[in-house]
Order: C-alpha cells, then sequence, then structure tokens
C-alpha cells in the first residue's frame, strides 16, 4: 500500500500524520462535550434521580493515571534509545489499560447490583453507562495502538530518530485519560 | 332467594335513578354523528375514497354493528384478539394504527349513521354525475387526464423554445459564414440581465398585489396586532434592501461588460465603504431585535394570569381533544398512565377537580377575554397552529407547553369582514407527526360573552354522572 | 512503494507508478480523482433527489387526480394511483436528506475542497490521501445505505430530514420509523465519518501544505472558506453523532434519552424522564454549522470566480476574510432560533435572536464586497460567472427573509410554514446549488482537460436562473397565509384550498427546470470524452491551480511546485501590461510587465498609483449619479 502521507517540506514542521492526530481529537472532544452537555440539558428533569459512583470507577482511575505515567517514561525511553525500556513500559502501559477496562466492567457489575441501569427510568443512570461506554470504546482503539507501537519496538522501528508514532500512540492515551478524568469528576459533582 | 333478590331490586331501582341524568340531559343524549365523525374521523378517512386510512364506503354491509364498535373502541385489542380480518387490514395499512375513541355505543351508531346519509348523497349525485359525465364524455370522449394535460403544456414549452433556439442558431450560423458576427454575448447576457430585473421586479410586485390579498386578514388577537406591524415594519427594510441591491446587481452586467477597449478599474479596497456597509447594517438590525425582543417578551412572559381562561389542547395522533376547567377554574390531573379506551385524555377520575372539566368537540373562546392554552401530546411531538390569531406552539410529549392571548374579533365580525359567511378559525397541526398531519384540525369560534355562558352550559362534562356512581355501587354488591 | 514526492530538483517523474484502472479510477489516493468520484456520485444523488420531489410536487398540485403512473413506479406506495401519505413523507424526509448532506455538503465541499485545496495551495496532494480515499468511499456506502432505504418494506425514514423523536424513534408512529429509520442512521454514520475525513485533511492541509511564500494573507478566498467549512464540520459533527447514539439507544434499547410520557400503539410506554428538546438542541447545534458548511464554499467559489471574470480583486480582501471567520464562530451560537416555539425558556429564545441578527451582518459585508467587485469590471461572461452573478441575487432574496425568521415574535407565525420552506430553498437549494453550477463550469477544464459548451451553459443558467425564483417565490405568501409545510394535501383546510392552484404553477415551473438540468448534464458528460481540449488557463486567472498542466498528473507539478510572491487579485493592475499577474510570477518577471517597478504587496500596505483619495467621492459620485440624485 502507498505511503499514506506526502512527505512536503511542512510549514509548521509537524508531521502530518501528528496535525491530524490533533485534528481527530479535537473532533473526539466535542463529541463528549455535546454528549456531557446533553446530560446538562437533561439534568433536574423531573424523575431524576442521583446515582451513586461505584467505588470501581475510582480504581479505574488510579490505573489509568499510572497508565498515563508508563506511557509517557516509554516515550523518554524512546528519546534516549532505551529499546528495553520502552519495551517494559509499554506493556506495563497496555496492562494498565487492560486494568482500567477490567474496572470499568466491575464498576458497571457495581452499578447494577445498586440498582442503575443502562435501560430504565432513571436517565441519569443510563448517561452514565452510554459516556463511559463511549470512553471504554476509544480505549480499545487505544490498546490497540499501543499494541502496535509495541509490536513496531521489537521491530526496531521505535528510537530516537524515529519517534513520531509513539509520541502519537502517547498523545491519544494522554488524550484519554484526561477526558476520563474529566468525566468521573464530572460524573462525580452531578452526582453528589 | 332474598339476597339475591334484594340485590335486583337495588340494581332496578338504581338504574332508573341512574337514568334520570340522562333523562335531564337528553336533549344532547341524540348524538352529533357528524361532529362526531369531523372531530375524530375525518383527519384519516374519506367516504368515498382511501386516505391515510381505507374510504368508509360501505362500511356496514362489510361489517356488522358489533364488530364496529368493538373496533373503533380499541382497534389493537381486536387485533390482538387474533381476528383475522382486522389483522389482514392492519398489515393492509402498513401497520399504522388506529386511536381507541372514548366514545358510546350510541355515539358510534350516530357516526356508522352518518356515513350512511353519506353514502347516500353520494350515490345520489353520481348518477347525476354519471349523467353528466356520460354527457361530457359523451361530447368529448378524448377528455386528457392531468397527467396527459401536463404533458401536453410541457411539451408545447419544450417546442417553441427549441424552434426559437433552432432559429437563433441557423441566423447566427448564416451570418458567421458571412464573416459578420451579429450575436455579442457579452451584451446579450447584460441585456438580459436587465430585462431580467424589470420583469422580475414587476413580476414581485405582481405577486404583492394579487397573492398579498390573499395572506393572513388582520390578526384576531391583541398580540397579533403588535407583530403585524413589526412584520411591516421589517418587509419595508427588506423589500428596499431587497430592490437596491438587485437594481445594482442586474444593471451592473451591461454597464460593465466586456467589451473593444473596456478596461477594469483597479479598487481593492475602501476601508470607509466597508465600515459604512457594516455600520448601517449593525444599527438597522440592532433597532429590530430589540424591539423583537420586547415584543417577544411581552408575548411569552409578560402576559397575566389572573382571570384568564384555561383550556388544555390535547394532541395525538391524528386529531385534537380541548378540555375546559369548568366552575373550578382548574384543570383534574393528568396521568399518560391513566390512558385507555374509556378515558383517552388520561384524567385522574379520583381527583375532585376533575369532575367538572368539560370535553367539548370544538373549541369556543368569548372575544376580548384572556385564553391560556396548556398543551400536551400523546404520543409524538405536535404543534397547536392557530394562524388568524398568530399563535403557535410545540405541543410534547412529557413537557406540557402554554400559550396565552386575547381573542379580539368573534368569527361573526370576522366572517362579515371577509364577506364569506363560511369562513371558521382553525387549529392546525403544523409539526411533522404522521401520515396524517396535514390533517388535524380543530375549529375554533370565537363568540360574545353571553354566547359563551350558555355554550358552556350545554357541555359535557368529561366524566359521564352515570359513571362514577355505578363504579362504586358494584364495589358495594 | 513509497510515493516521496520531495522537491527533487530532478523533478518527479523519475518515479514511474503504473495504476491499475482500479488504483487510478476506483480506489484512488489522487486528490483530483477524489474530486472528480465526488461529483459524480453528488450529480446521481441529486438527480435522484430531484426526482424524488417531482413525485411530491405532482401530489400538491393535484390531490385529487389519479396516476396510474404512480402504481407502476411506487408500487403499494401508489396504490389505486394515488400516492400513500406515509411515503409522501418518506419523499420529503430523503429528499431533504439528500440535498443538505449528499448534494450540498458532500459533493459541494468534496468535489472542490478536494479539487483545490492543493492545487490553489502549491502541495503535491492531501496530507493523507489514503483518509481521503476512504472519505470519498465511506461517502459512496452511505449514499447507497441511504438509496437502498428507499425500497424497504415499511418504507424510508419519514420524520423528515430532522427526524425529530419520539417521531423518528417509535416505529408504531409511523411505519418509516422502523428499519428505513435505522438505515437513515447507519448512513448518517457512514456520512459523518466522511465528512470529519474529509475535514481533517482539509485543515491539515491548508495549515501545513502550503509552497513556498503562500502566507495565509495570500490565499485564495475559496481557500479560506474551505478552511473555516471545514473547522466548522469537525467541531459540530461530532454532536450530530451524539444525537445518533442517543436515538440508536432509545430505539433499540429502550432508554429515555428523549422519550417520556408516551402513550402509543395502545400502550402507555415505560420510559420517562427523557427529553425530545433535547434531541432538537444536539441536532441543531450542528444544523445551524450545517447550513453555513453548505454555504460558505459556494460563497467561496464566488468570490473567485466574480474576481477573475471581473478582472478586478474581490472587494475588501481581509473584510471577506474577516465576516468568513465572523460567520464561523457566530454559527454556533445561533442553534436555538431553529426552536424559537418549542416551548424552551423564552430567556433563552431572546438570546437567540439576538445572535442570529448579528450574524446578518458579515453576510451583508459579503454581498455588498461582491457588488463593489462587479462595479466598474470589465465582465466576462462565462456560464461561471452568470452562476456566481445568480448566487448573489439568490443569496440576497433568501437571506432577506431570515431576518424574519430570526425575530423569535415574528417566528411564532412563520415558523415550519412555507415561508421557512422558501428561505432554505432561495439560500441553501438555489443560492449554494448555483455556486456548485459556478464552481463546476469554472473548473471543469481544470477537472476533465476539456471544455464546456458555453451557449448550452448559459441557456442552462437562464432557464434554471427563471425556474428557481418561479418555484420557491410565491412561496413566501403561503406562508404568509398560514400554509404549513410537510402537509401531503392542501385539501383538508378552506383558508389553504386557494393555494392548490399554485401548486400547479410552481409544480409546472420545477417539472420545466428540471428538464433544463438535462441541458446541463449533456454538456457535462458529453464534453468529458469528446469537448475541445482545454488551454493551459482558460479564464486568465491568477491562482495556481492553472499553473498545472492540463494532463493527470500525480503530484501535479511535473517539476518543483512553483513559489508564490503575491496574493490572487492582482486583475487589472494599472501599471502592468496584462489584465492579470498570476500568484508565481516573481519580481523579476513582474519588471517586465510594469516596466521596472518595485514588488506590489498586498493592497492594503501601498498607496494604489490612481488617485486613492479621490476613490471613494468618484465612487460615491457615480451611485449618486446612476440613482439620478446628483447632476452628471
Amino acid at each position: 500500500m502507498a505511503s499514506t502521507t506526502i512527505d512536503q517540506k511542512q510549514k509548521f514542521n509537524v508531521n502530518p500524520k501528528e496535525l491530524l492526530l490533533w485534528l481527530f481529537l479535537g473532533s473526539v472532544s466535542m463529541l463528549f462535550a455535546g454528549l456531557t452537555s446533553a446530560f446538562i440539558v437533561a439534568y433536574g428533569d423531573k424523575s431524576w434521580q442521583l446515582v451513586t459512583m461505584p467505588q470501581n470507577f475510582m480504581w479505574s482511575t488510579i490505573a489509568i493515571v499510572l497508565s498515563s505515567v508508563t506511557m509517557h517514561m516509554a516515550y523518554r525511553s524512546a528519546k534516549q534509545n532505551e529499546i528495553g525500556q520502552i519495551k517494559v513500559y509499554l506493556t506495563l502501559t497496555l496492562l494498565l489499560g487492560l486494568v482500567f477496562f477490567a474496572f470499568q466492567a466491575l464498576g458497571y457489575q457495581e452499578m447494577t447490583s445498586n440498582g442503575f441501569f443502562l435501560v430504565g427510568e432513571n436517565t441519569n443512570s443510563s448517561f452514565v453507562y452510554l459516556i463511559s461506554g463511549i470512553h471504554l470504546a476509544h480505549i480499545i482503539s487505544a490498546i490497540l495502538a499501543v499494541i502496535g507501537s509495541l509490536i513496531s519496538t521489537f521491530k526496531y522501528k521505535v528510537h530516537s530518530k524515529s519517534l513520531v508514532s509513539i509520541r502519537m500512540t502517547g498523545t491519544y492515551w494522554h488524550f484519554l485519560d484526561i477526558v476520563w478524568i474529566y468525566l468521573y469528576f464530572f460524573f462525580l459533582y452531578y452526582n453528589a | 332467594m332474598p339476597k339475591n333478590l334484594l340485590s335486583a331490586l337495588r340494581a332496578l331501582v338504581l338504574t332508573v335513578l341512574l337514568s334520570l341524568p340522562g333523562l335531564w340531559n337528553s336533549a344532547q343524549a341524540q348524538p352529533d354523528g357528524a361532529a362526531i365523525y369531523s372531530a375524530n374521523c375525518a383527519a384519516c378517512h374519506k367516504i368515498d375514497a382511501d386516505l391515510v386510512g381505507p374510504a368508509l364506503k360501505g362500511i356496514s354491509e362489510r361489517r356488522d354493528e358489533a364488530w364496529l364498535i368493538k373496533w373503533i373502541k380499541n382497534s389493537q385489542a381486536v387485533i390482538n384478539s387474533g381476528d383475522p380480518y382486522a389483522k389482514d387490514l392492519y398489515a393492509k395499512w402498513n401497520n399504522v394504527q388506529m386511536p381507541a375513541f372514548d366514545l358510546s355505543d350510541d355515539e358510534v351508531k350516530a357516526v356508522l349513521a352518518y356515513i350512511k346519509a353519506e353514502e347516500g348523497k353520494l350515490a345520489a349525485a353520481a348518477p347525476a354525475q354519471a349523467a353528466g359525465g356520460d354527457a361530457a364524455a359523451a361530447a368529448d370522449p378524448n377528455a386528457l387526464s392531468a397527467t396527459q394535460k401536463f404533458f401536453m403544456v410541457v411539451l408545447m414549452f419544450v417546442l417553441l423554445f427549441a424552434s426559437f433556439l433552432y432559429a437563433i442558431k441557423t441566423i447566427s450560423t448564416f451570418f458567421k459564414t458571412k464573416g459578420i458576427r451579429i450575436l455579442d454575448w457579452a451584451a446579450i447576457n447584460g441585456i438580459l440581465f436587465f430585462v431580467f430585473l424589470v420583469v422580475g421586479l414587476y413580476l414581485v410586485y405582481y405577486q404583492f398585489a394579487v397573492y398579498g390579498k390573499h395572506t393572513l386578514p388582520e390578526s384576531a388577537s391583541e398580540h397579533g396586532v403588535i407583530t403585524d406591524q413589526m412584520f411591516m415594519i421589517t418587509l419595508v427594510i427588506t423589500m428596499i434592501v431587497f430592490v437596491a441591491t438587485h437594481i445594482l446587481l442586474f444593471t451592473f452586467p451591461y454597464l460593465y461588460r466586456t467589451r473593444e477597449g473596456h478596461k477594469a478599474y483597479y479598487y481593492p479596497d475602501n476601508h470607509n465603504l466597508e465600515r459604512l456597509w457594516t455600520i448601517v447594517p449593525a444599527i438597522v438590525l440592532t433597532a429590530l431585535v430589540l424591539y423583537g425582543t420586547k415584543v417577544w417578551r411581552d408575548i411569552t412572559q409578560l402576559h397575566p394570569t389572573e382571570n384568564v381562561n384555561t383550556i388544555e389542547l390535547f394532541a395525538y395522533q391524528f386529531g385534537w381533544k380541548a378540555r375546559y376547567t369548568g366552575a373550578d377554574n382548574t384543570l383534574g390531573r393528568f396521568d399518560y398512565r391513566l390512558i385507555s379506551q374509556d378515558n383517552n385524555l388520561g384524567i385522574d377520575k379520583n381527583d375532585p377537580k376533575a369532575q367538572d372539566d368539560l370535553y367539548p368537540m370544538e373549541i369556543v373562546l368569548p372575544v376580548n377575554k384572556g385564553v391560556l392554552f396548556r398543551f400536551r401530546a400523546r404520543d409524538v411531538i405536535h404543534s397547536a397552529y392557530m394562524p388568524h390569531f398568530r399563535a403557535q406552539m410545540n405541543v410534547v410529549p412529557g413537557m406540557p407547553t402554554q400559550f396565552y392571548m386575547v381573542p379580539t374579533i368573534t368569527t361573526e365580525q370576522m366572517r362579515k369582514k371577509l364577506n364569506n359567511m363560511d369562513f371558521n378559525y382553525e387549529l392546525a397541526c403544523n409539526k411533522i407527526c404522521g401520515a396524517a398531519h396535514f390533517n388535524m384540525r380543530m375549529k375554533i369560534r370565537v363568540v360574545e360573552e353571553a354566547e359563551y355562558q350558555q355554550w358552556l352550559k350545554e357541555q359535557k362534562t368529561y366524566f359521564k354522572p352515570a359513571e362514577n356512581l355505578t363504579a362504586q355501587l358494584n364495589v358495594n354488591n | 512503494m513509497a510515493h516521496s514526492a520531495t522537491e527533487h530538483a530532478h523533478g518527479h517523474d523519475h518515479h514511474e507508478h503504473h495504476d491499475t484502472f482500479l488504483t487510478k479510477y476506483v480506489f484512488s489516493q489522487d486528490h483530483k480523482m477524489i474530486a472528480k468520484q465526488f461529483l459524480i456520485t453528488g450529480i446521481v444523488m441529486a438527480i435522484v433527489g430531484m426526482l424524488l420531489s417531482l413525485i411530491f410536487r405532482i401530489q400538491l398540485a393535484y390531490p385529487d387526480e389519479i396516476f396510474p403512473w404512480m402504481e407502476t413506479v411506487l408500487g403499494k406506495w401508489g396504490k389505486g394511483g394515488k400516492l400513500d401519505p406515509n411515503f409522501y413523507l418518506g419523499l420529503v424526509t430523503i429528499h431533504g436528506t439528500i440535498m443538505v448532506f449528499f448534494v450540498l455538503t458532500a459533493a459541494l465541499s468534496g468535489t472542490f475542497s478536494n479539487l483545490l485545496i492543493p492545487l490553489q495551495l502549491g502541495a503535491r496532494d492531501m496530507a493523507s490521501p489514503f483518509i481521503n480515499m476512504l472519505s470519498y468511499w465511506f461517502f459512496l456506502t452511505s449514499s447507497v445505505v441511504m438509496l437502498i432505504s428507499l425500497f424497504v418494506e415499511t418504507g424510508p425514514a419519514s420524520g423528515g430530514w430532522t427526524v425529530y423523536p419520539p417521531l423518528s424513534a417509535l416505529p408504531k408512529a409511523m411505519p418509516g420509523s422502523g428499519l428505513g429509520m435505522t438505515l437513515w442512521l447507519v448512513s448518517m454514520t457512514l456520512f459523518i465519518a466522511s465528512s470529519l475525513m474529509g475535514a481533517l485533511n482539509y485543515i491539515a492541509t491548508i495549515l501545513n501544505m502550503r509552497t513556498v511564500g503562500m502566507k495565509m494573507t495570500r490565499m485564495p478566498l475559496t481557500i479560506w472558506a474551505f478552511f473555516c467549512t471545514a473547522i466548522l464540520g469537525v467541531l459540530s459533527f461530532p454532536v450530530l453523532f451524539a444525537a445518533a447514539i442517543l436515538l440508536i439507544f432509545d430505539r433499540s434499547f429502550g432508554t429515555a434519552f428523549y422519550l417520556s410520557e408516551i402513550f402509543i400503539g395502545n400502550e402507555a410506554l415505560s420510559q420517562t424522564g427523557g427529553s425530545p428538546i433535547l434531541f432538537q438542541h444536539l441536532f441543531w447545534f450542528l444544523g445551524h454549522p450545517e447550513v453555513y458548511i453548505i454555504l460558505m464554499p459556494a460563497l467561496g467559489l464566488t468570490s473567485e470566480i466574480i474576481a477573475t471574470n471581473s478582472r478586478k480583486p474581490i472587494f475588501g480582501y481581509r473584510a471577506m476574510i474577516g465576516s468568513l471567520l465572523g460567520i464561523s464562530v457566530l454559527s454556533f451560537i445561533v442553534w436555538g432560533h431553529h426552536m424559537f416555539i418549542t416551548g424552551m425558556n423564552p430567556f433563552l429564545g431572546n438570546v437567540f435572536m439576538i445572535l442570529t441578527l448579528v450574524i446578518a451582518v458579515p453576510s451583508a459585508v459579503k454581498t455588498f464586497n461582491y457588488l463593489a467587485t462587479l462595479w466598474r469590471g470589465n465582465l466576462q461572461f462565462t456560464p461561471g460567472m452568470l452562476f456566481a452573478i445568480g448566487l448573489v441575487s439568490l443569496f440576497i432574496s433568501g437571506g432577506l427573509t431570515g431576518i424574519y425568521l430570526g425575530n423569535a415574535a415574528l417566528d411564532i407565525n412563520l415558523h415550519d410554514t412555507y415561508f421557512v420552506v422558501a428561505h432554505f430553498h432561495l439560500v441553501m437549494g438555489s443560492a449554494a446549488m448555483f455556486g456548485m453550477f459556478a464552481g463546476i463550469y469554472h473548473w471543469y477544464p481544470r477537472m476533465f482537460g476539456k471544455m464546456m459548451n458555453e451557449k448550452l451553459g448559459y441557456l442552462h443558467f437562464w432557464l434554471t436562473f427563471a425556474a428557481v425564483y418561479c418555484v420557491f417565490f410565491p412561496m413566501h405568501f403561503m406562508g404568509l397565509d398560514g400554509v404549513p409545510r410537510r402537509y401531503y394535501s392542501f385539501t383538508g383546510f378552506e383558508y389553504m384550498t386557494e393555494w392548490v392552484n399554485m401548486n400547479k404553477f410552481i409544480t409546472l415551473s420545477a417539472i420545466l427546470g428540471s428538464m433544463a438540468q438535462l441541458i446541463f448534464l449533456y454538456n457535462f458528460f458529453g464534453n468529458i470524452l469528446k469537448g475541445k481540449r482545454a488551454p493551459q488557463n482558460p479564464w486568465n486567472s491568477n491562482t495556481l491551480e492553472w499553473t498545472a498542466p492540463v494532463e493527470h498528473l500525480h503530484g501535479n507539478w511535473p517539476g518543483d511546485i512553483p513559489h508564490v510572491h503575491r496574493w490572487p487579485y492582482d486583475y487589472s493592475r494599472p501599471e502592468a501590461s496584462t489584465d492579470f499577474i498570476p500568484q508565481n510570477i516573481s519580481d523579476e518577471g513582474l519588471e517586465e510587465r510594469l516596466g521596472g517597478s518595485k514588488t506590489i504587496e498586498t493592497p492594503s500596505h501601498q498607496e494604489i498609483p490612481s488617485a486613492k483619495s479621490s476613490a471613494d467621492t468618484m465612487l460615491f459620485s457615480r451611485l449618486l449619479a446612476f440613482l439620478s440624485l446628483k447632476r452628471s
């Protein structure tokens, strides 16, 4: 398959793929902005009930924050050409990402056992499931990106002279981390 | 046995007593089949042709009365019971359901009688029509259908135009062979723009003069007078801009068309001019908007809430039902879970405020008295549109809305003004709601206070009085 | 194989790649081919949308007639020669969806952004040709799905192109809200993905891949327009996506985001707590920027075509950029004017009313700037120029009625009537459409290397221009008489029946107007193969796309990409010997034309040779003379 971007001299010295990623993150931000705005509009309507945030979401938040740390360490290792370390940190990031996924699932279980369902008369609850679920779907794609970077590392394609792809994986990962922190505190605030 | 005899005797006495209110309302006991048909059936049915639902001609021959009564009161129940004719009919009509109607047996029978009567009228007219039609057909057996007429008009246009163009082409080619270019296309296009301007402005004027007379008559509500004024001011401003800009736009092409020796004037910007035509529109629009916000606020927020008639309009697929408050000036409690074939509006019959709620088949308003419409929808979003009163408000399920207005012109007065004795104020649905969206109507009459009070007295309550007592007594048995 | 098309001194032709039929015409990653793919698909969809409208126009003109051909063509939806009322609403819905999204968004933006962004900026291709190709294929797939939805048993989506719930959420409310609506949602999801991919590419290319000397303030206005459009798309389409996700959940999983207290199908649904108005907020948050996504490219194309064909700079280049930016920013905060009478808080109504009337100001500025560009120009009437002038007229007519609708108190009686139908058909269905036609006529030589027939172009323009005014202008009066839109027939209410005759006139005009498009189709398709070969720069235009060879070339320029030395509007400079100076002409090249003068910058920074200060008085003087208010 022909290379996917044109290597013309760049105006901003930003790799075109990265610029595309940043613009895409703008779109995704608007998606979550729209969803959380919908929540705000619906908030307080009659028959609105509060939802207790599951404890597991706190653990998942910790997991994802740690995973951003390990992701950043992986990038730093790449800058320093420590190939072995890149592999370690990327693997840790991957594992922490899966841990996040697991805690989210446990969180959903906790919610259903507390009587909060996706489908039912509690719109608040429906929103929490749906919005966090959409975030989780993005996490799946981010996990795939991390796996991709890991494979590239094993192929010796990630090093101090080839930082673009791992930096992009990192950007995407950190972005989703920030989105989750925003969502988590958003839901906590509105369910206090 | 004595116990059964006693209950039978009690039932007899009560039947006599309970029929007394019925006797009292005997004047209203004869249901008006035409009115019921118009309020409930006409949205989806015609007698002689299919519409949203099947044609009703011959319905009493196709199905017996008992079946029809069950069907009209709750078509979904008949379908669910497995009735093959019902299921077939439902499937044939794209599974679009007919709503359940809270009509009494007598009311259904009156409707069926009305349909039969209408059938008779149509049949009587038909032979005359057929005779006339035959005569017409005999006179012109080649009478064209609308499609054919259309095709002929279009074909005529095309042929005429094509010949005109062919003529131009031939003449132009002839002259070209002689080395003379007679067609200066730049000039032709320039002239065409100018012609378009003249013809266009004339046609715009024509439309205002002719179709302008067919727009809504003067406002029949207090606030409408103000919005109409605002409309006129906006119209004057926009028409000035429209005409002025178009004069420039359609004369420049001819004036500045390309031609021998003509050069353009290099003029990339002029800051003063640009400031001018930014600031002037901004000022004009600001003035319009400030005026608009004031009027909007007056209409939607600064209206009185005391000494006001409250009327609920309930929209459903496909019709309107009105509920008046009765003497206590309060509407009874609504709960959508109470909606049923006997309780189309979903009113709580245990609510004391609901007992005097009235259930008329048309909307009647006293002139010069404020009315607060409260809107509820049963199934999807509808919109209550009363254009003669400059009133409109969406009707949303789960979210009651309202609109306040003061009618100022009675129906009689408006009829005289328009010189049209058949005129009526109308309520129409103005938010797409399904197949019969175009036919959801309810008549509105504005009358003098005295006539209004009289009319109120004649209206039935929503809950039939017999209903409540029977329910109580059955419990006691 | 690597496609590294960097600026080698030895030129691009060393890299031979052999295209198969599939890679050249089907799965092309070349922006010029993708542009043509968008165009052809868009033309097909436009024909479909037009045919749908003719069917329902016939129903409106002849509500009581039997048309046997309806049964032949529509099957059960035309049973007995009468159009089924459910299917009428389906036709209206799919017509709106196709025209708004598939023709005026995807085809208009997709064609010209793809064609012009790299060529006018001096780039070899888009930032990511692969994603660009995906963008087209998602669009094609979404078009196919939308067309398939017309043929399902229960009918296509029928709740209007705005698909408000609960109507669109409940199959029991109308048959089209079943499978038809599901397919609509699938199609739109693919469409949103396509638009986003395109928009991301356009922004990245514009920001990052301009050639040497192409400062942002030397970009043609077309590029500025596409830039603003793409930003609007990136920021607003995801919110439609959010609205659609919530709707999918309500329809298929029983959630209550939009549904509350509904009794339908003889049962009370369990959902409570939802709000149908929420959908409207989310929908119109996209919906309003969407109409500017449609309009701005058309305005951008018009700026270019009017300047080139007036042989004059576009008047007020910086003001034009400013108004594009102003419209873009404002378009995000006016969506509530579609919802004045939903029963939302009246205070919000005030806010949206004020902001809506503000957005009229930059639109007015653009109109006056177009007029000033035409003034004292040297007007070349190509078909593109005619359509551009037509666009200005329709933009004025349609835009002015926006002022009534933006005023909430007036909107009370005009909302959802034919007044609104007239407004948006003039401003989108006609003005933006004319922009598309103007672009096609003007850039056809660039796309296909051939020329279209000019006389047929004139004929197409005049017939279409007359037709659109005949069809849409009378509708204002219908709206003013309180005739609602989306009505199957006007025979239900006495006060509306008088307009049935008007419907006959409108339908006749619509049919004649549609037939006029055959002239265009013949001209367009006929000349692709058999047309006269186009010269390098048929319109003597300044922009860079005319410096690339007429033959299809990967990477656009055979050697180095041209460098840019000036803005694109150096037309008819008084000291120059020719009436245009292309952007890539350097100072050395200029000296010949100017006889030794210095480089000339964008005019706002320098003195214009002829008496600048008296230019103002001259303008007013002429205006007054023209209006006979001053003795000449």
